[in-house]
């Protein structure tokens, strides 16, 4: 007589292995109610209860022989996985690739639970033997729990339905909330530095990660953590930053500097056991190789930026840190010049009524004299569109001539229209400045009743007359703003225009 | 008894060329570069780059454990005497290019490095020492209060029995703004500068640009062809007015270098603005003094008046180029040294001959310094062949003349008798100095190596490193004799000993339990 599995999926008996099952995953796992390993043993006996007669459903099977061997199925699966870790990682890798990733534990005593395949034989072969009359509302409701039994087979965690339809065994390893981990795989301990960014480091992710080794520097990394990892454990690499891609720089006992970086997205935050017994691809493996020690190809590990700079060409290189233009704090001076003193490297001190103050400028002499009537005074620098920018400006007025200075994401600009467009530098690649910042040099083209181009260090006569300096002009992308200028964007320009009064 | 030493300073971008002038005739009596008062560690006077290894070596004759940012090659370096072949290339300034190759003593691996130095056949002692403007920047904030003022005002007045009766003194006190209070006053008017001097008072802020500033304005006021004008900068605050930064100090302090006028900085106390003066110091063509004790005021201005700077070379840049089977791997013993393809330069505004006039001897133990060196590690390209040419690189000096403003040029080729990367088993020195360097440079990187692991909470890797290095130094020095190594083992021994109660008290974290740190010392 064939056998119709069906039938046992609406027996008392198996639907109340089922909902024990989902309560036991759901609710009961994790709340304290329980102990852990009574809830981790608790799935394994109700999983041989339910799985063998859902194999038995999915796999047509029409007797008892098959009934049979779909029961010896479970149980060769089961046994596998928890006797043997290489079964074991092979369902992990293949389960990862599905929305419901398993963890399974091995463990050997977990095959307690295989006597119930025996239960599920005598309770269930008869009723899969009994004839029952075609009826839609019997179809649905044997629908309904296949969908049920495979739902709550598949998505609990470990292990797998063919063996064991149980879900989170007992806990043996500590969980971690990590992007990464960093799998000590070389048999011994070993002390491991782990290097974040700097906290101060601001980085566009998109530059960062397209060549982290030529976009870091190791200056941009903060001092280390030092951890002792244990054989078979894992180190977890926390996320650090919130700008969506992170960057550690590694070292260890026989273990060269490495770079780790890699994006919040390809790898977020999520929970992970902290040994190197489970194969994911969140663990980069740390192994012996002739008495040193490497790290598996990841996507995340790359070669550590070296330790000398390589650096451009006078052309293509940004000015160093003391050019700049700088000016002392100032919110309104006017009065006559009475002293006008200005050193080799481009300072001035202008001493007005009581007040000395100092300008720094790419000028060797300043347009003005002693005796003549000026206005010192803070300028408010607006963008192309007229905005607000957050650059900030220095406005010196004298009887014929005005400077202004501006510093920030915006350059000097006459008031009477024109616009700069800013372009990368032709056949200037990035390189690092002082503070290991990527730095790339722009060059400025001012559109103002004619055309001019240049970039730092050039200064452009303009077709009103003007004459704008250009100290600096570059892309920061990746900066300390310990050392760097405080940007919104990561465009950083140094301009001084220098026009005739009522000529500009 | 007056002694009289000179040696060649490079008070410039750099200390790298702190070596013996006349050839190695300064043994033991330079006082450049070294505590010129007190034990090893002493808080009293230190010099140059100097200071930085003098505090590194009071951290652990304290039982302390340093940290990374208490030691730098140039100070390390500067600590250690190495005599340079004699200067005998026709110019005031020779350059040395030498080749090291041993395996490191650390760890064993092979390293190869090119020791790069200078020196001068000026013998300082036999030059006229001329007239002087000295110009003197002093803070007087309030934070100068108590102690620090007096100490200083009692420094003045000792200093003004060194100066010369052709020598002339300008004072400016800065605090808020900079205030001339005396301007090129003859030294002979002892009593105004002596009045000048006691009536110093400390009040107000910290405006250092305005106080560095108005000093060179004053330099270049009453400059005269004949006449050295120097200026000497003191302070014990950070800015907290006028403009702020260490890069405006710096290029002020660059350009005035360039035009041979020598700064030298002086900090006092421990609040000062440490990498503001050591900037100054390093570029600014002087010396840069670290006083932590407020009393070593009093003799600072006296050994800096007694020291004569004899200008030997303006805007010099030293290169290093790479024959094709080589590469560059790291640089030690400068700042501002910058890498291209084959090798890389350092700019210096200038360099300058120092002779010191002093009538103390270095203390006993004292370290006999003038021993600065560039040292670059290079390796072999990867995918060499054996049978590349003997050429490791070429080191040259450009420089200015400060007296006929030519532009003259040197330069050495740097060979080894091996082919890269086949390091011999005995190791490779073109001569001993090199060899000296070597050692020296591998007990920077442990020194340093050690106060950064245990920075990272890491003691007993730091503690391993010094470990490894000990016996190899040990075995050198049964086969050399040499003070400075010497003194350098007993340090590796301190920093061992005081990192055993941090190593034993540190507990290792277990990843199993919530991550933590291992915990700081």
């Amino acid at each position: 007589m064939q056998l119709d599995p069906r039938r046992s999926l609406t027996h008392p008996l198996w639907l109340a292995a089922l909902g024990l099952l989902a309560l036991n995953d759901h609710v009961l796992k994790g709340a304290g109610i329980l102990p852990q390993w009574l809830t981790g043993k608790l799935s394994d006996f109700v999983g041989m209860l339910v799985a063998p007669a859902l194999l038995a459903c999915v796999a047509f099977v029409r007797t008892r022989r098959g009934l049979g061997l779909s029961h010896a199925a479970v149980g060769a699966g089961f046994a596998a996985i928890k006797l043997f870790p290489a079964a074991a990682h092979a369902v992990e890798v293949v389960s990862a690739a599905t929305p419901f990733p398993w963890v399974i534990v091995v463990d050997p005593t977990d095959l307690l639970a295989l006597p119930m395949l025996g239960v599920s034989y005598w309770a269930f072969a008869d009723i899969m033997s009994r004839a029952a009359a075609p009826s839609l509302s019997r179809s649905t409701a044997e629908l309904a729990t296949l969908s049920a039994g495979m739902l709550a087979c598949l998505g609990t965690s470990p292990p797998p339905c063919e063996g064991d339809c149980a879900a989170q065994p007992p806990m043996r390893f500590p969980q971690e909330s990590a992007m990464l981990l960093l799998g000590n795989t070389s048999g011994q301990q070993r002390i491991v530095h782990v290097r974040p960014l700097r906290d101060t480091v601001v980085a566009d992710c998109s530059v960062l990660l397209a060549d982290p080794t030529a976009a870091l520097t190791r200056e941009l990394f903060a001092p280390a953590e030092t951890w002792l990892v244990e054989p078979g454990r894992a180190l977890p690499l926390k996320q650090h930053r919130d700008s969506g891609c992170e960057a550690f720089l590694v070292d260890a006992q026989g273990l060269e500097m490495t770079l780790l970086a890699w994006s919040s997205s390809e790898f977020p935050t999520t929970t992970l056991e902290t040994t190197t017994d489970v194969a994911s691809e969140r663990m980069i493996p740390m192994r012996e190789i002739d008495g040193h020690l490497e790290l598996d190809p990841h996507a995340a590990v790359f070669e550590a930026p070296p330790l000398e700079e390589e650096y451009p060409e006078p052309a293509c290189s940004v000015p160093p840190a003391t050019v700049g233009i700088a000016w002392s704090e100032v919110s309104q001076i006017d009065g006559v010049v009475e002293g006008l003193l200005s050193s080799p490297d481009g300072c001035h001190e202008l001493t007005i009524g009581a007040h000395d103050f100092y300008v720094c400028l790419p000028l060797d002499e300043l347009p003005f004299e002693v005796g003549e009537q000026l206005r010192i005074a803070s300028y408010v620098p607006y963008d192309n569109q007229g905005t607000l920018s957050g650059a900030e400006g220095l406005e010196i007025a004298g009887a014929t001539t005005t400077i202004r200075a501006v510093r920030g994401d915006v350059a000097a600009q006459s008031d009477f229209g024109g616009h700069v467009e800013l372009a990368d530098k032709e056949g200037c690649d990035a390189h690092h400045d002082e503070c290991g910042d990527l730095v790339r040099p722009l060059e400025l083209t001012v559109v103002a009743g004619g055309v001019a181009t240049g970039s730092a260090g050039d200064a452009l006569e303009l077709a009103d007359g003007g004459v704008l300096h250009i100290v600096r002009a570059q892309r920061m992308p990746i900066r300390d703003t310990e050392c760097a200028p405080e940007l919104a964007a990561d465009i950083y320009l140094e301009t001084v225009l220098v026009f005739a009064n009522g000529g500009e | 008894m007056n002694k009289q030493a000179s040696t060649l300073v490079t008070l410039g971008a750099s200390a790298l060329l702190v070596l013996a002038g006349c050839g190695d005739s300064a043994e033991g009596d330079s006082a450049s570069g070294g505590p010129v008062d007190g034990p090893p560690g002493a808080t009293g006077v230190t010099q140059g780059g100097a200071q930085d290894f003098g505090l590194f070596r009071q951290i652990l004759e304290d039982g302390g454990v340093p940290g990374p940012e208490t030691i730098d090659d140039i100070g390390f370096f500067a600590e250690h005497k190495l005599d340079y072949p004699a200067p005998d290339c026709g110019d005031d300034l020779c350059i040395h290019g030498l080749l090291g190759a041993n395996g490191n003593l650390i760890e064993g691996s092979p390293a190869t490095v090119i020791q790069i130095g200078m020196n001068t056949p000026v013998d300082a002692s036999e030059l006229a020492r001329p007239p002087m403007h000295l110009v003197l920047s002093v803070d007087t904030s309030g934070s100068m209060q108590g102690g620090p003022i007096e100490y200083l005002r009692a420094g003045l007045v000792e200093m003004i029995d060194e100066l010369h009766p052709d020598d002339h003194v300008s004072l400016v006190s800065y605090s808020s703004e900079a205030h001339v209070v005396l301007e090129y006053v003859p030294a002979s008017e002892r009593e105004l500068l002596e009045q000048a001097f006691l009536a110093l008072q400390a009040v107000g802020s910290t405006n250092l640009y305005d106080g560095l500033f108005t000093a060179y304005q004053l330099t270049e006021a009453h400059h005269l062809p004949t006449d050295q004008d120097r200026v000497i900068f003191l302070s014990d605050g950070v800015a907290t007015t006028g403009l702020p930064g260490a890069a405006r100090l710096r290029s002020l302090a660059e350009a005035y270098a360039r035009r041979g006028v020598a700064l030298s900085s002086i900090g006092v106390g421990t609040d000062f603005d440490l990498e503001v003066m050591k900037q100054l110091g390093e570029v600014g063509a002087g010396n840069f003094y670290f006083l932590e004790d407020p009393s070593a005021v009093v003799e600072v201005f006296t050994e800096e008046v007694r020291t004569f700077l004899y200008p030997l070379a303006l805007d010099a840049k030293i290169e290093a180029e790479l024959a094709s089977a080589y590469l560059l791997r790291a640089s030690y013993g400068t700042t501002g040294w910058r890498s291209y393809g084959s090798g890389g330069a350092v700019s210096i505004p200038s360099l300058f001959l120092a002779s010191r006039q002093s009538s103390s001897q270095p203390a006993p133990g004292g370290r006999r310094g003038g021993g600065g060196a560039l040292l670059i590690e290079v390796v072999p390209r990867p995918g060499i062949s054996a049978n590349e040419p003997p050429a490791v690189g070429s080191v040259s000096v450009e420089w200015t003349d400060p007296r006929s403003g030519d532009r003259l040029s040197q330069s050495v080729d740097v060979t080894a008798p091996f082919a890269p990367g086949a390091v011999p088993e005995e190791g490779y020195f073109t001569d001993a100095t090199v060899e000296k360097g070597f050692v020296m440079l591998n007990l920077y990187v442990a020194f340093e190596s050690a106060a950064q692991l245990a920075a990272d909470s890491d003691p007993r890797t730091a503690r391993r490193a010094l470990e490894a290095i000990r016996p190899n130094v040990a075995a050198w020095l049964a086969e050399h004799d040499d003070a400075d190594i010497e003194d350098d083992l007993r340090y590796v021994d301190l920093f061992i000993q005081n990192l055993g109660p941090v190593a034993d008290a540190s507990a290792p974290y277990t990843p199993a339990d919530p991550p933590n740190p291992w915990p700081y010392y």
